[in-house]
């Protein structure tokens, strides 16, 4: 790869234990070159997908002879195009990805994922682009497949520094509308937004027949809200802060956090989002190699 | 509230220490930056309602309990229920004791009602601090210093005599011996079990007594009441004794009535005679209310002076279960007529003479109301007055022979004047020229001097015929009601004897009492027979007012821990030789109210006090309670009440508030 700088994200091992590992998306890609992901189109790669009647003006090369003598008649024969995959990385740039309670952030964790996808993607020939939601314009990388391109994509994902709101939800309307052909879309987020807000925007790359991966990364300490005592509470997102008693408010916050949780998995079931809810304190490396074991397994539909 | 440790009172500003800690608390709190705030605003305002209400919760359970130790220490006191609030130091304590006979009610376990009443308040004196401790009893009347309020318990006044009370005087007495000493901040304990007839509380001399109080901003008063009734008693009272001579030989003739306390059920009562050492008991059917026995006859020998005892088994109130009667030889019925009008003085005369027993010897002696004071009424039973009533010296005397159980029955004067007595005067006349002349509209015929015949029949009262009657004004029971409303025969309320008023005169312009002379003859005999006990070579006294001196000496039983002094203030009889070598005796027997007194209604007694820093507190015989007791238990209590409140606050927060 072009990218010959250190990054603290991308740490070599991981690279090298994953990079045996393919990134499929679920569904066929629309390439500009040939590669190693399913196509809507019928080519001529080595992949036979089926016979078709000959009609005047195919090209006369692509008759299948055997074909012709055993039936008389004259049948195309078409092969599955295999073309290259889009991957648009999407990463959450509000200020509440900067929270994490152990040895990485929120915003750190994602860095982490986006840079190996990232790397994935462009070794095996895909185009690489990245979507930074920042609170008031959002930095936008387009898909290339040069490796150069790499370098520049790491650069932004290192220079990411959450801070404000941002409205992730909006961004993914906008990513849905700019993105013409179809491609896989990974969010990385904590997805702190309303649920329904949210379907819309997942509604809507769906129906541009994207491939949408959702990570929603959450902090233990988030799931588990755990203080002992009057906390001042100060909003990542520039809010006002609050002070209150956790232990009197635990149990509507455990509440509330459920409700989203549940509303937030009906609504990426709905959008057919592969949905993924990672916990920061887990290895990241490992959170990679199950999605992508998955993704291997499940193999490409149409 | 009076505290014990007062001191410790600076401590209650602490009780605000759970407000500060919190809010240290609050302002110490660690800051966390948070991710995740829409749930932790979405959290704070679902709790903000219940969880404010429970914060707020738990820091007042905290605070109080705090404030509840505090009290604790301090020692707080009480009266009834926290109902002795208030005070401090006072200058001066004057005790006021109500030794009346219905004092003496006793407990199953034989405190009296007086004797636990002053446990009670020498209890509670403990933790009252006072310069000058003033008693007040109702036996002397006179304001007496002590020394400290144990001084209760060492002085002779924890029984309850035979006499009755009158309150307004010992309250009276009070008042004017805090004006004389000049003293301070005062506290008035009352201890009594506020009989009517001890308290008059119709009296007018109440108001002046709440006037000359509230004068005074200083001034407490505190009753300790003992109001409760026995709910089985019954009492025995002797109203006629009379020797009496036929064929079977002498006897002693003996009226007498129950009195019983309400009650359902019908009951038979052994009432014993005792006569010497003779005894004789009969048993009577007694019911509630009031039940006569008359004409009970004992054989006697031939002692012509003597005395005995009526008395009834013991029951709540040991006081009424026994009375003292005197008997000797018949008196002559000797009747003073006083009257203006000669005409009248004739006819008074003429009824009062007429000998209703042949065998009886009356005798008559008429004056002028000039002449009227000359006269001993010592041998008097009966006075018939009529003319302007009788003032100064004169009123005095007739007072005392009422007293004495003398009977005196007014008629108007042919001009009234403003003169006073026995709280009645007469105003105008009032005539009645055309016919029909006034009638009797209603009169008492249950008692009295118009009750039934001994055979049960009533008097001719309604043919009586008034053409003229003089308005009386004043305080009085009427026993015959005219039909313009004013009373024709009032009696005036004594405590012993009787005093009528008649509103009309024998005279034809004024009545028919001569031309149908039954009903006026009947009234004036019968007051004569009620009165000529007093003349029965003995006396029938109440007690206090009788001064044994050195002549007289106790016959009847030795009364059990009464000093020699007192020995007249309880039932019992007393007798002397006279220079004629004659024996009198004396018995001295409860007033005829304490066996039909009720208690005042508390909410009268609050109207005697109203306006003034007055507290009552009901106390029951045997109560173990103090008037003054130390409540710590009661702070102590509530404080742990507060924090087990607070605890189960804390513990639903913890279940409610953690993760499942």
């Amino acid at each position: 790869m072009a990218d010959f700088v250190q990054r603290e994200f991308l740490e070599p091992k991981v690279l090298a234990r994953l990079g045996a590992l393919p990134l499929f998306a679920r569904m066929a890609m629309q390439g500009t070159v040939s590669g190693r992901h399913r196509s809507p189109h019928r080519g001529s790669s080595v992949e036979f997908a089926e016979y078709r009647k000959y009609v005047p003006g195919d090209d006369t090369r692509r008759l299948d002879w055997r074909a012709y003598a055993r039936t008389d008649r004259f049948y195309i024969k078409e092969f599955e195009a295999e073309t290259n995959l889009r991957l648009c990385l999407v990463i959450d740039g509000s200020g509440s990805m900067n929270f994490g309670s152990g040895a990485l952030s929120k915003i750190a964790y994602a860095r982490r994922i986006a840079g190996v996808l990232g790397y994935l993607a462009l070794s095996q020939g895909d185009a690489v682009g990245l979507t930074v939601v920042g609170e008031e314009e959002d930095l936008d990388i387009p898909p290339r497949r040069r490796p150069s391109h790499l370098a520049h994509v790491n650069d932004a994902i290192a220079e990411v520094e959450p801070d404000g709101e941002a409205d992730v939800a909006r961004a993914l309307h906008e990513l849905a509308e700019r993105i013409r052909q179809r491609a896989l879309v990974v969010v990385l987020s904590d997805l702190f937004v309303p649920p329904e807000a949210l379907e819309s925007a997942f509604q809507h790359l769906q129906f541009q027949k994207h491939d949408v991966v959702a990570f929603q990364l959450l902090d233990p300490q988030e799931i588990e809200f755990d203080f002992g005592r009057t906390t001042r509470f100060v909003d990542l997102e520039g809010g006002a802060p609050v002070v209150a008693d956790p232990a009197a408010i635990a149990r509507k916050y455990n509440e509330s956090f459920e409700r989203h949780r549940n509303a937030l998995d009906d609504s990426c079931r709905k959008a057919n989002v592969d949905f993924h809810r990672v916990v920061i304190d887990q290895p990241y490396d490992k959170v990679l190699a199950d999605f992508l074991i998955g993704r291997a397994q499940k193999g490409p539909r149409s | 509230m009076s505290f014990l440790q007062p001191w410790m009172l600076f401590a209650l500003p602490l009780f605000a220490l759970p407000v500060i800690i919190h809010l240290i608390h609050r302002r110490k709190h660690s800051t966390v930056h948070w991710g995740a705030m829409m749930f932790l605003i979405e959290a704070t305002r679902a709790s903000r309602g219940w969880q404010r209400i429970r914060h707020f919760l738990i820091l007042l359970f905290r605070m109080l309990a705090v404030a509840g130790l505090i009290f604790a220490i301090s020692r707080p006191i009480a009266g009834g229920w926290l109902g002795l609030a208030g005070g401090g130091p006072a200058d001066c304590v004057i005790v006021v004791l109500d030794r009346s006979a219905s004092m003496g009610v006793r407990d199953l376990r034989g405190g009296t009602k007086l004797s636990q009443g002053i446990d009670k308040l020498v209890d509670a004196f403990k933790t009252v601090e006072a310069n000058h401790w003033v008693l007040i009893d109702s036996i002397v009347g006179a304001p007496r210093e002590l020394d400290s309020p144990e001084d209760l318990r060492d002085l002779p006044i924890g029984n309850a005599t035979a006499t009755s009370s009158d309150m307004p005087s010992l309250l009276q007495a009070a008042v004017e011996y805090r004006e004389v000493n000049k003293v301070g901040r005062t506290e008035i304990w009352v201890l009594s079990d506020t009989q009517s007839h001890d308290w008059r509380n119709e009296s007018s001399q109440w108001g002046g007594i709440r006037d000359q109080l509230m004068e005074s901003e200083q001034v407490r008063v505190l009753l300790l009441s003992y109001a409760e009734q026995p709910a089985e008693n019954a009492s025995v009272r002797v109203t006629r004794v009379q020797r009496t001579v036929d064929d079977e030989g002498a006897a002693l003739t003996i009226d007498l009535v129950l009195h019983r306390a309400q009650s359902d059920s019908r009951e038979t009562i052994p009432v014993e005679f005792m006569l010497g050492s003779a005894r004789s008991v009969i048993d009577v059917p007694v019911t509630a209310g009031e039940t006569r026995v008359d004409g009970h006859k004992i054989p006697l020998d031939e002692a012509t002076t003597g005395w005995g005892k009526v008395s009834i088994p013991d029951d709540g109130n040991e006081s009424d279960n026994t009375f003292y009667f005197t008997f000797g030889a018949e008196p002559t019925r000797r009747t003073l007529v006083v009257a203006e009008n000669m005409p009248i003085a004739r006819i008074l005369g003429l009824v009062a003479h007429a000998p209703r027993d042949p065998t009886l010897q009356y005798e008559l002696e008429a004056q002028n109301i000039e002449g009227a004071a000359q006269v001993d009424l010592d041998s008097i039973a009966l006075i018939l007055w009529q003319g302007t009533l009788p003032q100064g010296d004169t009123l005095d005397d007739i007072e005392r022979f009422v007293d004495s159980g003398g009977r005196v029955i007014f008629f108007p004067p042919i001009n009234p004047g403003t003169e006073s007595a026995f709280g009645s005067k007469w105003t105008q006349w009032n005539r009645q020229d055309g016919v029909p002349k006034w009638r009797v509209d209603s009169w008492f015929e249950k008692g009295d001097l118009l009750r039934h015949t001994e055979a049960g029949r009533a008097l001719p009262v309604g043919e009586l015929s008034i053409t003229e009657a003089c308005l009386l004004e004043g305080d009085g029971t009427t026993l015959a009601r005219l039909e313009t409303g004013k009373p024709l025969l009032s009696r005036a309320v004594t405590t012993s004897g009787g005093v009528y008023f008649c509103t009309s005169l024998p005279r034809a312009t004024s009545s028919n009492f001569v031309s149908n002379a039954v009903v006026f003859y009947v009234m004036v005999q019968r007051a004569l027979e009620d009165a000529v006990g007093r003349l029965r070579g003995h006396r029938q006294q109440s007690p206090g007012r009788f001064d044994p001196g050195n002549d007289w000496s106790l016959v009847s039983e030795a009364l059990e821990g009464i000093l020699s002094s007192d020995r007249h203030l309880h039932a019992s009889v007393f007798s002397r030789t006279t220079e004629s070598s004659e024996v009198e005796h004396v018995a001295i027997n409860r007033s005829v109210e304490e066996d039909t007194s009720a208690p005042v209604p508390s909410e009268s007694i609050d109207l005697l006090f109203e306006g003034l820093d007055f507290v009552r507190v009901d106390e029951t015989l045997g109560g173990r309670g103090s008037v003054l007791e130390e409540v710590w238990r009661v702070f102590l209590i509530g404080m742990i009440i507060a924090l087990v409140a607070e605890a189960i606050l804390c513990l639903f927060d913890v279940q409610g508030g953690r993760r499942s």
